[in-house]
């Protein structure tokens, strides 16, 4: 009885947002899917047989790659759920079919040989389906008035269960690195790959000038450590919000690191990590920002607008076999890093404020009525 | 294959990583070299090393794979259920992988080199050894083998 009480706590009342940090979410992530996600896959169309090699999956009961048109055509169909899911028009609806398609196209692409991180973002619009991220700020909420209802934190499941995945998922790479001996003083693979990749592909990441002054000291082998028990960490840290906060911030760091130092951009989980942001109460001291949030007319007013620029700008992106964001040369990725590393910096100081606050109180009074000859306090 | 596997680390002094060069072999045997990053530029970055690896490095890389035993007899049930699964990676010499392969090479060398005719693309791999000393690099680079695509005929060969 007691570990079906702890683990409902956990479900339904250990991640707590409001309906407009969801719905602000939602906007977030169709937004980033609109600018760097669609098109899919766009390679398959001019890829020989000989590459088609998928794993154990759905795609495996095919002998080549799927025509270009019907990947194309998946395309298009998600391009109009993700400009659906922006406005927030059939929420649950387009949640769903959001992530079913990414589903299908990322099975047709890591038939390639490569399976890439970026699963999550099919979990994120199938398990948010079930959450009121199309509660606010979306044409299926027109009509009905903006309560304050919308600002009260409640337990999510869904962020439950959103947690989990990306736990196992973060798990699984800890311990493959486990596995294969990141953890062997005499190895140091962080540096390993850190040449490899620059003289394999010839890619030259922007810190690697900076890490090269480091030679081969054994701070590669601290972030051999570090990478693995981060990784692994998740799968404790998912059961409490904090220890999950704690260390989703330490992996927005590791993934800025990442970037600088070996040009891989892990930009998706940075963007699930988003999920668990208390987006209303951040900007509630910017009235402006506030009211902007806070009122559903401006967003349905806007939304034809919106789902009609979304939807073109995504359809001329599956048809020219490019990301909008791309095409007009948005660094959406290296910008979602900096962002999130800016965040937590923000983050940090103001734990370090509100630690030192106090304490520095404190010693004013002391120092106070020490001036005075009065009592320490 | 060697080092493809694993952590692919830093070890005694030094890392070794796979080189591939991309050659294109002109119909009067002069040869253009190219990266190979300017081969695969059609697929994402994070996908081109991997296609190079798995569909582009030498044959006899391949490890020989059980046809006898339980082993053997899960891989002919698998590849009965999932006719697909890892075709590319596991059946390399199967007649119509190496017609798709080398359609695709003759398109590709056309780009690269518009109205110059390619008789045959080499993929030229070895090993590259870096070490660092003293805060430089040094590499060697000991040969591994060439996955050559005549373009012109019907089966790649091992030069």
């Amino acid at each position: 009885v007691k570990l079906t009480a702890t683990l409902d706590r956990w479900m339904f009342e250990e991640f707590r947002a409001c309906t407009l940090d969801l719905a602000v979410y939602r906007v977030l992530f169709a937004l980033y899917l609109l600018l760097w996600t669609v098109p899919i896959a766009p390679w398959i169309s001019g890829a020989p047989q000989a590459f088609f090699s998928p794993p154990v999956s759905a795609a495996a009961l095919l002998v080549d790659f799927p025509p270009g048109p019907l990947i194309t055509a998946m395309n298009l169909l998600l391009a109009a759920s993700v400009s659906m899911l922006m406005i927030g028009w059939k929420t649950r609806a387009a949640s769903l079919s959001t992530g079913l398609l990414i589903l299908v196209l990322k099975h047709f692409e890591y038939a390639g040989g490569k399976i890439n991180a970026d699963i999550v973002l099919v979990a994120v619009p199938l398990v948010m389906a079930f959450s009121d991220w199309g509660k606010a700020w979306s044409m299926d909420s027109r009509g009905m008035p903006a309560t304050s209802t919308h600002r009260v934190a409640r337990g999510q499941w869904c962020l439950s269960y959103l947690a989990f995945i990306m736990a196992v998922m973060m798990f699984t790479a800890g311990w493959a690195k486990l596995q294969s001996g990141w953890l062997d003083p005499a190895v140091q693979s962080a540096y390993g790959h850190f040449m490899s990749i620059r003289l394999l592909i010839g890619n030259e990441p922007w810190a690697a000038g900076w890490a090269d002054m480091l030679g081969t000291t054994r701070l590669w082998e601290v972030a051999d450590w570090a990478t693995v028990w981060l990784e692994l960490a998740f799968i404790v840290a998912f059961f409490n919000r904090r220890w999950w906060r704690c260390l989703t911030a330490a992996a927005v760091v590791f993934h800025f690191g990442v970037w600088a130092l070996y040009d891989i951009v892990f930009e998706t989980n940075v963007i699930t990590y988003g999920a668990f942001l208390p987006y209303a109460r951040a900007v509630a001291r910017w009235p402006a920002l506030d009211d902007l949030i806070a009122g559903n007319r401006p967003a349905v007013r806007m939304a034809p607008l919106v789902f009609c620029a979304s939807l073109a700008a995504a359809t001329f992106a599956v048809l020219t076999g490019t990301a909008f964001g791309r095409i007009v040369h948005l660094p959406v990725m290296e910008f979602i890093l900096m962002t999130g590393f800016a965040i937590v910096c923000a983050w940090l100081a103001w734990l370090v404020k509100s630690w030192a606050r106090p304490r520095l109180a404190r010693t004013e009074v002391t120092v106070g009525n020490e001036e005075v000859g009065g009592p320490t306090v | 294959m060697p080092f493809f596997d694993g952590d692919g680390g830093y070890r005694r002094g030094a890392v070794e990583v796979p080189h591939v060069e991309v050659v294109l072999v002109l119909a009067d045997g002069s040869r253009r070299r190219f990266h190979i990053k300017d081969l695969l530029n059609s697929f994402d970055v994070g996908l081109q090393g991997t296609v190079a690896l798995k569909y582009l490095s030498p044959l006899q890389e391949q490890e020989p794979r059980s046809s006898s035993g339980l082993k053997g007899y899960l891989r002919r049930l698998a590849l009965r259920l999932l006719p697909g699964l890892h075709r590319g990676q596991w059946q390399r010499d199967d007649p119509d992988n190496r017609a798709s392969l080398r359609e695709w090479l003759q398109r590709r060398a056309g780009e690269l080199l518009p109205d110059q005719p390619v008789a045959r693309v080499e993929f030229e791999w070895s090993t590259q050894r870096v070490s660092v000393v003293d805060g430089q690099r040094r590499a060697t680079l000991t040969p591994l083998g060439v996955f050559a695509v005549p373009l012109g005929t019907d089966t790649p060969r091992q030069p």
